[in-house]
């Protein structure tokens, strides 16, 4: 039997679903047979502009029905996409575009500074501009071009996609997964959550986000219509956008959810479709959760954890929750998740270690990074690899998983994760600022910012402006804290852990 | 008696953390780039509501609505 290939999961879709809605968005609708079509048509198209298997391909832009569209012709020619943010810094763009040299890059006329310096092939989405019509490409043109013959690709092993985040170095690292890590993590995850094919799902989470995007898969497996939505609508909107399209399923993360319950408190509408609510990118907290079943008492809360790197790593079932209240359940079928010594050693049920997940979902490693590779990843002997999270927790003697604190600095927030060194170079970068260290509150889930300053104190507003020009808005604190000096470890550097006793207490 | 428009840029502007506080407000500016997120907006609507002793009707709590201090305008006036 060949192995999987991410194109075999439109194919089957398009087989068994046909008629059904795909995606719709506006007055958009495309159902699965019409997808198909419509990817063979855009990966003839790439394959004219010089795309092959391996090549990458990076997409930059908002959610809209053309994305994933865009991403399954790249597979299905078996390139390597990565989506990323519509919101990216120029910086951060033009270094991962050094990281990963693509043979495609495709863009919306609203960011035209992202072609500067390109030496890819560009596609732009709502138009060409005129300086740029004769080297580059409409997307019209790619999904209307000549139909050719698509040569079969590897699946399997192979690189599928890179997921862009945060290292620990505040530069961005790119998540290798393979096929078989889909193939493998789609199954897994819709044995817990069950889509089907008479479910609308909204999709608010930005696709970039990996957990938005695996929403297309599990889609793909399962035949249920998308929503292609935004973030910006998880707003005073939310509860009538998703009442006026019958919306099944929300996958979110905590302030998504957070402004649902705020909201539907404020002015209730009537949401009796609403059967599904799936948290990830942080944890949720246990009123929300109570907040939630009262709120929509017709709806399962499954709350989740898991790491880009091996995408899923548990899941706690709605009936679970009262039982296992703190839990975020159990290992996916077919993996194992233990807690680990600093010495090495597995540990006995309830004590707290570092988490180590083994199984078919941890992903290939990252994108040219050897180094970084193999702090996260452990190769064994039998040719498998062990993914080490940097998050400490306990298993319970039932399996449970029970989440304490990452180990190294790293923090999630608002759903992305995100290095406090990048924001604490960003503040540096603004002359009037000598230091900055950067903690996340965890009780009042605020992003705080310590900082030293040369004479008096800035404007918060000037301060946040400057920040604004080099950190995507999640990644903005909430909140400025201004100190004579930063505590200082031992070896000069900000001294997070005195930080964070700063805010214990303030408390 | 301070105008409506006033009023409803005074009340704005705490929502507004990336407009400095020497800074006037116009009311075409986008909000969205000023601070305000998704979450912000919802308690806006409540503090503009509150403040101007209105119920904004359903079909015009939008996405469009939070753009600018005028579309705000639009929604209490």
């Amino acid at each position: 039997m060949p192995s999987f290939h991410l194109q075999d999961l439109l194919v089957q879709a398009a087989a068994k679903f046909p008629e059904r809605t795909f995606l719709f968005q506006d007055e958009a609708v495309i159902t699965y047979e019409q997808a198909a079509f419509k990817v063979d048509q855009i990966a003839s198209g790439m394959l004219a502009r010089g795309v092959r298997a391996g090549d990458r391909v990076l997409l930059v832009m908002e959610n809209r029905v053309e994305l994933p569209l865009l991403t399954l012709a790249a597979t299905r020619i078996g390139a390597v996409f990565s989506v990323l943010t519509a919101q990216i810094m120029l910086e951060s763009f033009q270094r991962i575009v050094g990281q990963c040299e693509p043979a495609l890059v495709v863009i919306e006329a609203r960011r035209p500074e992202l072609r500067d310096g390109l030496q890819a092939a560009v596609v732009w989405l709502d138009g060409v501009p005129e300086e740029h019509a004769i080297n580059d490409h409409s997307y019209e043109a790619l999904e209307q071009g000549e139909r050719t013959e698509i040569p079969p690709s590897d699946g399997g092993d192979a690189l599928a996609f890179l997921v862009f985040t945060s290292g620990s170095t505040g530069m961005p690292r790119g998540v290798m997964l393979s096929h078989a890590n889909v193939g493998f993590v789609t199954k897994a995850i819709m044995q817990r959550l069950n889509y089907q094919e008479t479910d609308r799902l909204a999709l608010l989470l930005p696709m970039s986000f990996d957990y938005g995007f695996y929403q297309i898969f599990y889609a793909l497996m399962s035949g249920c219509a998308v929503f292609i939505g935004r973030s910006e609508m998880s707003g005073p909107e939310l509860p009538r956008i998703l009442a006026r399209h019958e919306i099944t399923i929300v996958p979110g993360v905590p302030t998504l959810f957070a402004g649902l319950i705020k909201m539907q408190s404020y002015r209730p509408v009537p949401l009796p479709h609403l059967r599904l609510l799936t948290n990830t990118g942080d944890h949720l907290p246990l009123p929300h959760i109570r907040q939630l079943q009262q709120l929509f008492p017709a709806a399962r809360v499954f709350p989740m954890y898991g790491l880009t790197e091996c995408k899923r790593v548990s899941i706690l079932l709605p009936e679970e929750i009262d039982a296992h209240e703190n839990s975020v359940g159990r290992a996916l079928d077919g993996t194992e998740v233990w807690a680990e010594s600093p010495e090495g050693q597995q540990l006995a049920p309830g004590e707290v270690g570092e988490f180590i997940v083994s199984g078919p979902n941890v992903g290939l490693g990252y994108w040219r990074a050897p180094e970084e590779t193999a702090k996260r990843y452990r190769s064994l002997a039998n040719g498998s690899r062990l993914l080490v999270t940097g998050d400490y927790g306990a298993v319970d003697a039932e399996g449970f998983l029970h989440f304490h604190a990452r180990s190294d600095f790293m923090i999630k927030h608002r759903g992305h994760r995100m290095s406090p060194v990048e924001i604490e170079e960003a503040a540096c970068r603004s002359p009037l600022i000598t230091a900055a260290g950067c903690i996340k509150d965890e009780t009042k889930n605020t992003l705080c910012l310590f900082l030293a300053c040369h004479g008096d104190q800035p404007d918060d507003a000037a301060l946040f402006a400057e920040l604004a020009q080099h950190l995507e808005r999640a990644k903005l604190p909430d909140r400025l804290i201004y100190l004579a000096e930063l505590p200082r470890t031992a070896n000069q550097k900000v001294d997070r852990k005195a930080l964070r006793a700063l805010l214990t207490q303030e408390a | 008696m301070p105008t409506i428009e006033t009023r409803l840029l005074d009340l704005l502007r705490p929502f507004l953390r990336l407009l400095p506080s020497d800074q006037t407000l116009a009311m075409d500016a986008e909000l969205g780039k000023l601070g305000l997120d998704s979450l912000q907006s919802i308690d806006l609507l409540m503090a503009l509501e509150q403040e101007f002793e209105v119920q904004i009707p359903d079909e015009k709590i939008t996405v469009e609505s939070f753009a600018t201090p005028a579309h705000l305008l639009a929604l209490v006036s």
